[in-house]
């Protein structure tokens, strides 16, 4: 049998089984299922619910109350490190009931590709008491007037250094590039964060609207310094970063309050500088899916989240700011001050983060580009 | 078969046909398993290279910007030749290993080689997951290997290129490996005869003669086997480098990873999987003539 | 023969010539060099091999029991806690319940589904077999990175939620070829005037197949399904990509290494597991030895390098 014929033939039915097969699947599904659930939001807080978060979303301590509030309710979790990890499981078929976003990350993606529904706020209790700020945030209220997810917490970028290893307290961004510290610095391997990080550093006003020329600029500056083997390594979530410090590898980093937190708990005396540049301010919160089947549960964690009780948790064990003004009074004084919880009240002197409104890909294929070249 | 004569003709039609169709019937579930699920999704892939999917990118429709992406984007040309340099020192490494230990089973190891034999075969249960993470233990800063070093005096801070470098991702490769190396080699082996050698030891030839003239021709079918199963699985390994390697031993991968899993970019996504499902094809092919070279003679 | 050529040559071994049988005084320190490392070089190498291939999971074990969350020297201790960690960890035993239950069914489907393909590939003659042949054949040979993308993709292209199901499919799919390849083996050798004698004898083709090919198939089948249970548990690749919010085990170790700092704890389980699974088929192997006696375990041995093949 020579097999030139012999190929041809079953090459022609695979194919045609093939296309046959696509046209008909294609007919039967084709998208993304965007069902909206007939529940109704309000009933009984009981059966499963799915929550995609940070970590932090359900630390030991932070969910506790919720659980047992609700003792009917059964919630599973999962995490992320970052939100383009989560917005990227989520479009592709990955499914939970309540999502963690964040302002600065995603959110705005998030609610582009339907992965979030609106909320009614109406059955958010606390809703009337978020610092009025924080309501122009994308995707808190999206551009058809709809509120997509409700914000629980903020900070602010900082810098966290090593306190045995570093004598004088840097003051900004710039100190990371310092040469002083080569070979001892970690970035965050985020592209967002990495590049606003880095234009904030030489002095742009704006680190979020850059012009391509100073977005070009800010590559070339992080590759020379990735040359000249100024960082020990791109990190992504909090267990690296953790991890680098205590082990000495790294001793200066940018990072939030929670990430000091762990980091102290770790065992490593650091301290937690507000860069003099400007200060990015992340803020996160939580959203429902448009394939959540429990809603009464949904909202219920939701309210919990913005109950004074959880918020004044964040702020006493992670330094986070809050959305809630109530949790003002609720908390010490010593802890409103350490948090800093006064200055969601004007955004005047923060620059809330958030990735460009046009041109997201270039930063993202630029930041490819310095950690591959 | 004489019993057939005295059927009538509708009946020899329909046995006939039975006897055609029934191999039909056998693979219908099969066949229609791997269509639904295998090919159908590789069909998708090669159309889905050709369009726009990015989550940061408004445009849609065909094009072939992701495959012009891949080829100018010089990080793409880094990545792809870290990956071939890790996958080739690994599959070389494997192949020193190997061969030795195979020829000492296959023909030197007489009541072990049940044994030894059964201990390469059963490491495969363990979980691979699990035996890269074993080593990301052992090669951490923290971990065994430093403090060993440490201890016995050989060095006074861990040393730092143990874990998260090129040498970490080439090292552990090459151990998850190793075995399915190995039993190809060893089976290649066993259908030597072992007189063969002692003929050629009679005629005076000494070892390197019989290494190089008549073990490593016989053996290579064997060679190129183990190349054929092993090579395409380092190359596209993606657990590897990110559990054991840092910034300097990103793989092509994890690049694939990235692009689908946090970058959202499917199109280049696809488009660098097919690429990476080409050059190995052509390896996978290549191995395959050469493994069967031998059977000319 | 072999001590004729032994006594003529001296030892021989991957090392030693041809050398005249040494005289009655010591021989030089580098002969005796030499014939050490022709007598124990082999076995030191394979040993040295198998602990490369084991150490690193046995020395996992024993800190399993460390009372450190470092893992290094000094011992700190003995305990058992980590394990009770990790059994409290509700995500963990989902995760090994998943696992199990998703292994449960893709080992026997690809066990029948592989059977089922050996068959006709082996026995029938018709046109397009050589096809149907390389098209089974072709998930063992196409990386699992390039099947796991295109299914995340095709997944989302039919608007399926990615689920425990949607890595079924896609294990199902890779593993199966496999026991094909086992089964044909097996098929290949076995001899055909047994299939006759039964048929002359007045079998049916059911009875045919029931009391003569399945046992001669049941090691084939045997050693299929547990390499199957295997790949399916083990498999990481595929689970990756594909799997939702339920996870199975090893993408659960692969997201703690990346997320979390809680390495005890997975250290404590891998242990379990491993030990589980090499005593699980090495029982299974010494069960199989038992009841067809020695030259069965050789042929087992030696289906699987067929597979390898």
């Amino acid at each position: 049998m020579s097999t030139r014929k012999a190929l041809h033939l079953p090459l022609l039915v695979l194919l045609a089984a093939t296309v046959g097969i696509l046209v008909v699947l294609s007919a039967c599904g084709g998208g993304s299922t965007t069902s909206t659930s007939a529940a109704s939001a309000t009933g009984p807080v009981k059966g499963t619910l799915t929550l995609f978060s940070y970590n932090d979303g359900f630390a030991a301590g932070y969910i506790k109350p919720f659980l047992q509030m609700y003792p009917d309710l059964h919630l599973k979790t999962a995490a992320y490190a970052s939100g383009d990890e989560a917005v990227a499981k989520l479009r592709g078929g990955f499914r939970a009931d309540v999502i963690n976003l964040c302002a600065e990350e995603t959110a705005a993606t998030a609610v582009r590709l339907k992965l979030v529904q609106p909320i009614d706020t109406s059955l958010i209790k606390n809703w009337d008491r978020i610092f009025p700020a924080f309501y122009k945030l994308p995707g808190v209220t999206a551009a058809d007037g709809k509120h997509y997810f409700v914000p629980v917490d903020a900070g602010v970028t900082g810098i966290i250094y090593n306190k045995d290893a570093i004598s004088t307290p840097p003051t900004g961004f710039k100190d990371l590039f310092d040469p002083q510290y080569r070979g001892k610095v970690a970035m965050q391997d985020y592209p967002d964060a990495a590049i606003e990080d880095g234009a904030l550093a030489l002095g742009y006003s704006d680190p979020i609207n850059l012009t391509p020329a100073q977005l070009t600029n800010v590559t070339n500056t992080y590759i020379q310094a990735k040359k000249a083997g100024q960082f020990r390594d791109f990190y992504t979530g909090a267990a690296d970063i953790v991890n680098l410090f205590k082990t000495g590898e790294v001793v200066i980093a940018p990072g939030y309050t929670d990430n000091a937190y762990d980091i102290e708990h770790a065992g490593v005396n650091i301290g937690f500088v507000v860069p003099s540049e400007g200060q990015l301010l992340w803020t996160c919160g939580y959203g429902i899916s448009p394939t959540c089947q429990n809603l009464p549960a949904a909202y219920a964690l939701l309210n919990y989240y913005l109950s004074t009780q959880a918020e004044a948790y964040e702020a006493k064990t992670w330094r986070y700011m809050v959305t809630n003004q109530d949790t003002l009074n609720v908390v010490t004084p010593a802890v409103r001050k350490a948090a800093d919880l006064d200055l969601p009240k004007d955004f005047q002197n923060v620059i809330p983060a958030a990735p460009p409104a046009q041109g997201y890909q270039q930063w993202i294929e630029d930041w490819q580009k310095v950690k591959e070249g | 078969m004489a019993a057939e004569a005295v059927l009538s003709a509708r009946q020899r039609w329909q046995a006939r046909a039975v006897r055609r169709l029934r191999p039909f019937g056998f693979l219908f579930g099969p066949v229609g398993v791997l269509l639904a699920l295998f090919v159908a999704p590789l069909v998708l892939l090669l159309i889905m290279s050709f369009r726009y999917d990015s989550l940061y990118i408004t445009k849609t429709g065909f094009t072939l910007a992701n495959f012009a992406g891949i080829f100018t984007n010089p990080a793409y040309r880094t990545v792809a030749r870290d990956t071939l340099m890790m996958a080739t020192t690994a599959m070389l490494l494997q192949l020193a290993i190997a061969f030795p230990l195979a020829y000492f089973i296959a023909f030197k190891a007489r009541r072990w080689e049940l044994p030894v034999l059964l201990l390469l075969v059963l490491v495969d249960e363990l979980n691979p997951i699990v035996r890269i993470y074993a080593w990301r233990m052992l090669l951490g800063r923290d971990g065994l290997i430093n403090s060993a070093l440490q201890w016995v005096g050989l060095t006074s801070r861990p040393v730092l290129w143990l874990l998260f470098s090129k040498f970490s991702v080439i090292l552990v490769l090459s151990m998850s490996w190793v075995n399915y190396t190995t039993l190809p080699m060893y089976a290649a082996m066993k259908a030597i005869n072992p007189i063969v050698f002692e003929t050629a030891t009679d005629l005076g030839a000494g070892w390197f003669t019989r290494w190089r003239r008549i073990l490593l021709p016989l053996a290579a079918p064997g060679i190129f086997v183990a190349i054929l199963l092993v090579y395409v699985p380092m190359f596209t390994d993606f657990a590897t480098p990110a559990l054991v390697g840092g910034p300097s031993s990103y793989m092509l991968g994890n690049q694939v990873a990235d692009l689908m899993l946090e970058i959202g970019d499917w199109g280049t996504g696809a488009a660098l999987s097919l690429l990476m499902l080409a050059a190995t094809a052509v390896i996978s092919v290549a191995a395959y003539f050469l493994s069967r070279l031998n059977q000319l003679d | 023969m072999r001590k004729t050529q032994a006594s003529a040559a001296g030892l021989a071994g991957p090392a030693g010539g041809s050398r005249p049988a040494p005289a009655r005084a010591r021989p030089p320190l580098k002969l005796r060099l030499r014939r050490a490392v022709s007598r124990f070089g082999g076995p030191v190498f394979a040993g040295v091999v198998i602990a490369l291939l084991y150490g690193p999971i046995i020395v996992l074990a024993a800190f399993s029991f460390n009372n450190s969350i470092v893992f290094s020297l000094p011992w700190a201790g003995f305990t058992t806690k980590w394990y009770s960690v990790a059994f409290g960890d509700a995500n963990l035993r989902a995760a090994l319940i998943n696992s199990i239950w998703v292994a449960a069914i893709v080992a026997p489907v690809s066990v029948v589904l592989g059977t089922l393909s050996a068959f006709p590939i082996t026995r029938f003659h018709f046109k397009l077999r050589g096809a149907a042949a390389m098209l089974v054949a072709a998930p063992l040979v196409i990386p699992w990175l390039v099947i796991a993308v295109s299914g995340q993709l095709y997944f989302h292209f039919l608007g399926v939620d990615l689920s425990q199901v949607t890595v079924l499919l896609m294990q199902i799919v890779v593993t199966f070829p496999l026991v094909t390849v086992l089964v044909a083996a097996r098929l290949a050798r076995f001899d055909r005037t047994q299939e006759e004698a039964a048929v002359d004898l007045g079998a049916s083709q059911l009875q045919v197949l029931r009391y003569v090919l399945l046992p001669h198939l049941m090691p084939a089948l045997a050693a299929g399904f547990i390499l199957a249970f295997s790949w399916s548990f083990n498999n990481f690749e595929i689970s990756y990509f594909v799997s939702g919010f339920n996870q199975l085990f090893p993408v659960w170790v692969y997201s703690t290494l990346r997320h979390a700092t809680n390495l005890p704890e997975v250290n404590a389980i891998a242990t379990l597991v491993s030990g589980a699974e090499v005593a699980l088929v090495y029982l299974a192997w010494l069960f199989f030895t038992w009841r067809s006696g020695a030259r069965t375990a050789r042929e087992k041995a030696d289906a699987l390098l067929e597979a390898v093949r």
